[in-house]
């Protein structure tokens, strides 16, 4: 019996800070501190995480499989190895995609509106 | 940052993680202190005893959100019910309730039959037609039931129908059915009792502005067939469970043996995972239900209570044919429930 393909286009669009946390790990694996100080900097500090979201969302990622949970621990003479790292899966990395695309035809309709012209007048 | 600064700071949020669910807890609440240590150096180096305090005020409200969130799913599990599929889901079609939210769903069993004992007190035979309105809405235990019973019927619908409010709509629309052509005290209400029902579902519907409760429970009983049967058992526990115009010297006993028996019936239905062992948890309920019903008939004499002629007794021959007739119903939607969701598992 083969699985039924989840239609990924049904989850969209992303909340800013679930989108935030996917683009904190595409440049690879980071534990809960660096996924809010990236979320932070990526945002110019308008997205601020705090422990109880960050981690209802991680909760989130890792139950639909957007993110995994790597099984090494740091080493203790570099990091806490206490702190558990997570990392981007595929089916994550396809969800990134596909509210960035989501998000950059927003934009697209939005110049096509002349919505930009406002921004130059203002 | 001043050491009893870090001492209160890693205490006080520790304390807090205590209130998420202890699976969350498990998982996350170590990480989750780490993470608030390393935002309180920050907030301290960047901005003094002011950012601490600015970040606590911040920290407690996303705690408090975060907690209710998990709580939330914890109970009501509305994202794996509708997001996701387990090993079981596959098997069966649905999964059976936890044993939490099967405690809520024999909520009304138990509150029907605790309404019923109060309404046996004296106090309810002797009120004054008199009362307000008002008064006699918050006072007679079986208005009371329905209140309850609507208050759990919104919160299913607001939680998006999941499994258990089949319980509390079935009980709202018996209520409703049973007070359309009641007065009481001196009051007629006839239809207007359905304005109550049809209200909370409307508010409900209206809060979330969406219709996807109504499409989850029409799809639950096209989905699970044994729901109807559940629907029969409300319809008949309720009549076992009423006793009308019994006065037998230990009625309150046995409406309280009757409510015990109807409730395992529904958790057993609620927590076994075929449809046909749901259904016979049903049917054992009932069973259950009429032995008790028969114990009372048996150790009391209505007719000589109401001073009746020598006759037929109250099982007859229609009687039986009735009830196995019924049992049988409810067993063949079970079967026929099963064989349904094991070829859609198990398509050719």
């Amino acid at each position: 019996m083969t699985e039924p393909v989840p239609d990924l286009h049904k989850r969209l669009p992303l909340s800013p800070a679930a989108f935030s946390i996917l683009l904190s790990l595409k440049e690879g694996e980071k534990h809960g501190y660096a996924i809010l100080r990236e979320v932070s900097d990526q945002s110019d500090g308008a997205v601020k995480l705090l422990p109880g979201t960050l981690y209802n969302l991680l909760k989130r990622l890792l139950e639909d499989g957007w993110i995994e949970e790597l099984d090494e621990r740091p080493d203790p003479a570099i990091d806490d190895e206490r702190r558990r790292y997570y990392r981007l899966t595929g089916l994550g990395e396809k969800m990134t995609l596909l509210e960035a695309e989501r998000l950059v035809g927003l934009v697209r309709a939005a110049r096509k509106h002349g919505v930009w012209e406002w921004r130059e007048e203002s | 940052m001043p050491p009893r600064l870090v001492a209160f700071s890693d205490r006080a949020y520790r304390l807090l993680l205590k209130a998420y669910p202890a699976a969350f807890q498990d998982r996350f609440a170590m990480e989750m202190a780490q993470v608030f240590r390393s935002i309180c150096y920050q907030a301290y180096t960047e901005a003094g005893v002011g950012g601490w305090m600015h970040l606590w005020m911040l920290a407690f409200w996303d705690w408090l959100h975060a907690a209710v969130y998990q709580w939330r799913l914890r109970l009501f599990k509305r994202r794996r019910e509708t997001m996701q599929t387990t090993p079981l889901d596959r098997q069966s079609g649905i999964h059976p309730l936890s044993p939490i939210q099967a405690g809520l769903a024999i909520l009304p069993f138990l509150a029907f039959g605790i309404a019923t004992i109060v309404s046996e007190l004296e106090y309810f035979h002797t009120t004054p037609a008199s009362l307000p309105l008002w008064q006699v809405l918050l006072i007679d235990p079986f208005l009371v039931f329905n209140w309850l019973i609507l208050i759990g019927l919104g919160a299913g619908v607001l939680a998006g129908f999941p499994r258990w409010a089949y319980s509390f709509l079935g009980w709202a629309l018996l209520f409703a059915w049973w007070w359309s052509d009641m007065g009481f005290y001196g009051y007629y209400v006839g239809l207007k009792i359905w304005l109550p029902l049809l209200g909370v579902l409307l508010l409900t519907l209206l809060i979330r502005r969406s219709i996807q409760p109504l499409r989850a429970l029409f799809a639950g009983i096209w989905r699970e067939w044994t729901l109807l049967v559940l629907g029969f058992y409300i319809l008949y526990g309720f009549m076992y469970m009423l006793y009308d115009e019994n006065h037998h010297p230990y009625l309150l006993a046995f409406i309280a043996a009757t409510t015990l028996a109807l409730s395992l019936g529904a958790w057993g239905y609620f927590r076994c995972r075929s449809p046909l062992s749901r259904v016979l948890a049903l049917v054992a309920g009932l069973v259950l239900a009429a032995g008790l019903e028969g114990i009372n008939s048996a150790t009391w004499d209505y007719r000589a209570y109401y001073g009746l002629q020598e006759g037929t007794g109250n099982i007859t021959p229609s009687w039986i044919i009735f009830i196995v007739g019924l049992i049988l119903l409810m067993v063949g939607l079970g079967l026929l429930t099963r064989r349904r969701l094991a070829r859609n598992s198990n398509p050719k």
